[in-house]
């Protein structure tokens, strides 16, 4: 021990003075009384004296003598001399889901982790610090460069593993500012990736020779003999096995087998179900007690074709009005003239050879054979009318057209033999996509507005055109309507890790998205899209309520990285330091002291109320 | 020191009487009541005519019914001696008011009370082992002239030294023996042998009173601190009377303790031996002792 402030010993001289005190005060002062009869008597009375009250005077100078004593060296600082290595450590815990895989304990590859860190902090040496980087998707300091086993325990128990994927690199990268902060740096990551060139950094393998884990890697489904067939591969790592996996179509278990695993093998596995009509969610589950229980189901969401309201307006609205009435799910209203009234409510509102006073803001609008009016300004949307062409030609998809919309609009459409006799010029502009032209012309048009509703318009009158004679058109019009409202999602498989871009549809008055753990999260409804970055896998679903009442709803999964789930393996890690620079790091001592003060300070506290409740034992 | 005797008082006192409990011998002369038959109005006892006898003295009545002369006896007055032994050592010279003051008043109204009743009454002294006579020339105090000589002499007693109680009481010459009451006057903290005093008081056959005076400051002493308690009657620190004390909680419920054991020590012996005992306190006025605490334990009517 030695004294930061040795000047303050001199307070111990207030221990002679204590003493001197105590001399001078052992003085009895002299008293006269009438008589000492009666206190010569009470001597008697007083002899089954506590120890304390014979030793009480005793004591409290021995109380005061050390207060004096703990004042004085208190003072002084006291301080543990403490020699050891200076160092600065960053330890980097690997987070990504395979660190939650378990050992035959119980204990998951992170939790081994966080042990080995605890266990390294006990072993710190003064002047050394140390630091741990939570490498997940976005590494960040669980704690940076701290020295006490509390603080560093502390952190750590706050730290979570994730089940997306770790971004090693860039936890190097924060490693490496503090090899710079700091000029060295000692780096340990604790990790279940097997590294083929690792420099400047030790490696900590945190699997265990009891990790076992299978996984669903794949799923997907085919129409097949007028019902669906599930398909898609297993995998298990560590063991060769057999278990059962279960296919639950919309929360119901349809259908179980065996499947036999071999280690390190992916198995593939079928599930047919020949008269199943239709179904919104299904889930392939494997019964195993493995490491990770996260990647052992798989889940499709089917996106469901959800009910259109439509308004036909026009006076012969024959072609259209029978195809759209062909569909279940839509509602046909037609009128003869765009009236006012007549322009909200609707999903799609159609206008052949005729426009509305104004647009319809909360649905998709698919003009006709437009004509001039002065109702509807076109060349607000872009388009010019041009002048009426007389002749036969030919409708075809442009050679050049690779857009969204194309691929869309024309799925499953061959459109062989298409023609038509008169269409009308148009000049757009180029927010406008062409799905189809004759001759030079385009004949068929689009475009999304910002609110996610699309507007199309065919150049043509179908009377004047063999179109709504071919097969293509119902697929064309299926088409158009599919895709011309917004959805929710137009995907249902995510990997965890990124972001699910969601649309908001018009008018939507509630969004909100229901978590695996029934969690809800709710979104704002004044933007047209947001993007959800899930933390979890499993079935999450997005719901909407528009303005007339009418929810819309979608599910969709999200699945553990697949990677995360095989053995993983990595190239190159490392960091800009030498070994000789780590070397020489490693090796210089520097001597310290650990202030002691607190620890007097909290004796002295302690003798303090010592010395009170003796002084005032006893006294009157 | 103030005047022990003032109008007021001796107007007080008229209306008292010390209350003599037992029959005694006493001298010839006086108003108390005695076990020899007289020629008092009171009526004792009837007893047989023997020749000689005082014819007027015959109870006819008697005669009438059984035909036998019995003679009516009368009650004879006596004189009785008080004795007032006072203790005159330093430790009575304390309190406030002085226990010496206190003890005095009270001699002074015993014996105001005792020459009174045309009793005699003589004052002692106490002072180391000796019983001095209040006044030499006149040791014993008869009529109110005497008293008010022997009030006088009160006021120039002196408080000093220490009083062994029992040898100057029991070395007392005159034991006016059955022949009237004995006061003790002190404070009785003290080592010497009170008992012995006391006993041989009544074993002359006289009514003996103890009178207990103390200052309030010895019944709820208030020091504090390490001291060096001396007593008063001692003149060399070394004596073994002095003694060295810290003032605790502790020794404070010792000396409450020691102080009730010795004051039912005291009470215990009085009453196993027929004595009398009042205790008071200087601060209680004299009055109030007299007409009441006196007057309650049977010392004065």
């Amino acid at each position: 021990m030695k004294f930061l402030m040795p000047a303050a010993l001199w307070a111990l001289l207030g221990v002679a003075v204590l003493i001197i005190i105590y001399i001078i005060r052992s003085r009895h002062d002299d008293y006269i009384l009438s008589s000492t009869y009666i206190w010569r008597l009470s001597e008697r009375f007083q002899k089954n004296r506590l120890p304390l009250q014979r030793l009480r005077q005793f004591l409290l100078f021995l109380l005061q003598l050390l207060l004096i004593a703990g004042i004085a060296i208190t003072a002084a600082h006291p301080a543990k001399i403490l020699y050891g290595a200076n160092v600065s450590y960053a330890l980097i815990i690997d987070s990504s889901a395979s660190m939650n895989i378990a050992d035959g304990m119980g204990i998951t590859r992170f939790e081994r982790a966080l042990v080995k860190i605890s266990e390294f902090a006990e072993t710190l040496n003064y002047g050394s610090d140390l630091s741990v980087i939570l490498a997940a998707d976005s590494p960040s300091y669980l704690i940076r460069r701290a020295n006490s086993k509390n603080d560093i325990d502390k952190a750590l128990n706050s730290a979570k593993c994730s089940m997306g994927h770790s971004d090693i690199p860039a936890a190097l990268s924060l490693a490496q500012g503090l090899y710079e902060e700091t000029g060295a740096v000692s780096i340990v990551l604790y990790t279940d990736t097997d590294y083929e060139t690792v420099r400047n950094i030790e490696i900590i393998d945190m699997r265990d020779e009891s990790d076992w884990n299978v996984a669903i890697t794949s799923l997907d489904y085919e129409v097949a003999e007028g019902g669906f067939n599930f398909f898609g591969e297993a995998l298990s790592m560590g063991l060769d096995t057999v278990l059962t996996a279960s296919l639950t179509l919309d929360g119901k278990v349809i259908d179980a087998k065996r499947i036999e695993f071999a280690d390190g093998e992916y198995t593939p596995f079928v599930f047919e179900q020949p008269g199943l009509a239709t179904f919104e969610r299904a889930t392939v589950t494997l019964s195993a007690k493995d490491g990770l229980a996260e990647d052992n189901f798989y889940c499709v969401c089917r996106m469901q074709k959800l009910p259109a309201n439509i308004l036909i307006c026009g006076l012969t609205p024959y072609y259209i009005q029978s195809v759209f009435e062909a569909d279940e799910r839509c509602t046909v209203t037609v009128a003869e003239y765009p009236d006012a009234d007549l322009m909200a409510g609707f999903d799609f509102y159609i206008f052949d050879g005729c426009l509305p006073v104004s647009m319809p803001e909360d649905g998709a609008v698919w003009f006709i054979d437009p004509v001039e009016s002065v109702n509807l300004d076109l060349s607000s949307l872009g388009i010019i009318l041009g002048d009426t062409i007389e002749d036969e030609l030919a409708i075809v998809m442009p050679t050049d057209a690779s857009g969204e919309a194309f691929k869309v609009l024309t799925d499953g459409i061959t459109l062989t033999d298409a023609a038509l006799n008169i269409h009308k010029r148009l000049i757009i502009d180029s927010t406008w996509e062409t799905i189809l032209t004759c001759g030079e012309d385009p004949a068929y048009i689009t475009k999304r507005m910002p609110n996610g509703l699309r507007i199309s318009m065919l150049a043509f009158d179908l009377h004047a055109s063999n179109i709504p004679m071919l097969s293509d058109f119902i697929g064309m019009t299926q088409n158009l309507l599919e895709n011309s409202m917004p959805k929710i999602l137009y995907e249902t498989d995510f990997e965890l890790g990124s972001s699910v871009p969601m649309s908001v549809l018009p008018f939507c008055e509630s969004f909100y998205v229901v978590t695996p753990d029934e969690e809800i999260i709710t979104f704002p409804t004044d933007g047209i899209r947001v993007q959800l970055k899930p933390e979890k896998p499993g079935i999450y679903s997005a719901m909407q309520t528009m303005y007339t009442g009418v929810a819309r709803y979608v599910d969709f999964f999200v699945h553990m990285p697949v990677s995360e789930s095989l053995p993983q393996t990595g190239g190159f890690i490392g960091v800009a330091m030498t070994a000789a620079q780590h070397e020489a790091m490693t090796s210089e001592a520097s001597e310290g002291a650990e202030e002691l003060k607190r620890w007097f300070a909290a004796a002295l506290l302690i003798l303090l109320l010592a010395e009170w409740g003796v002084y005032y034992y006893d006294r009157i | 020191m103030k005047n022990v005797v003032d109008g007021g008082f001796i107007d007080l006192l008229d209306r008292l009487d010390l209350n003599v409990r037992e029959l005694m011998d006493g001298r010839f002369g006086g108003t108390r009541r005695s076990k020899a038959y007289g020629s008092s109005p009171n009526f004792a006892d009837f007893r047989e005519y023997q020749p000689g006898d005082d014819l007027r003295r015959i109870d006819w009545n008697l005669y009438g019914r059984f035909e036998k002369l019995y003679l009516r006896l009368y009650e004879d007055e006596r004189q009785l001696h008080h004795h007032i032994y006072i203790d005159c050592s330093a430790s009575m010279d304390w309190g406030t008011p002085e226990k010496s003051w206190y003890a005095l008043r009270m001699a002074v109204a015993l014996s105001y009370l005792g020459v009174s009743a045309m009793d005699r009454v003589s004052v002692f002294l106490l002072r180391g082992g000796e019983c001095l006579p209040l006044m030499k020339e006149e040791r014993t105090i008869v009529g109110r002239d005497a008293f008010y000589r022997a009030a006088e002499a009160m006021n120039r007693v002196q408080f000093s030294g220490d009083a062994d109680i029992g040898e100057a009481v029991t070395s007392n010459p005159d034991k006016a023996r059955g022949g009237g009451i004995s006061y003790i006057i002190s404070d009785f903290m003290t080592d010497s042998d009170w008992k012995a005093a006391a006993e041989q008081l009544r074993s002359n056959r006289r009514e003996t009173v103890l009178i207990q005076v103390l200052a309030r400051d010895e019944l709820t002493p208030e020091l504090s601190g390490k001291l060096m308690l001396l007593d008063s009657e001692t003149e060399e620190e070394e004596d073994e009377r002095n003694m060295r004390k810290e003032m605790t909680r502790s020794a404070f419920k010792a000396y409450a303790a020691a102080l009730e054991w010795h004051q039912n020590d005291i009470h215990e012996f009085c009453a196993s031996r027929q004595i009398s005992f009042i205790t008071t306190v200087t601060d209680i006025p004299i009055e109030k002792l007299l007409y009441r605490e006196a007057a309650t334990a049977g010392i004065i009517k």
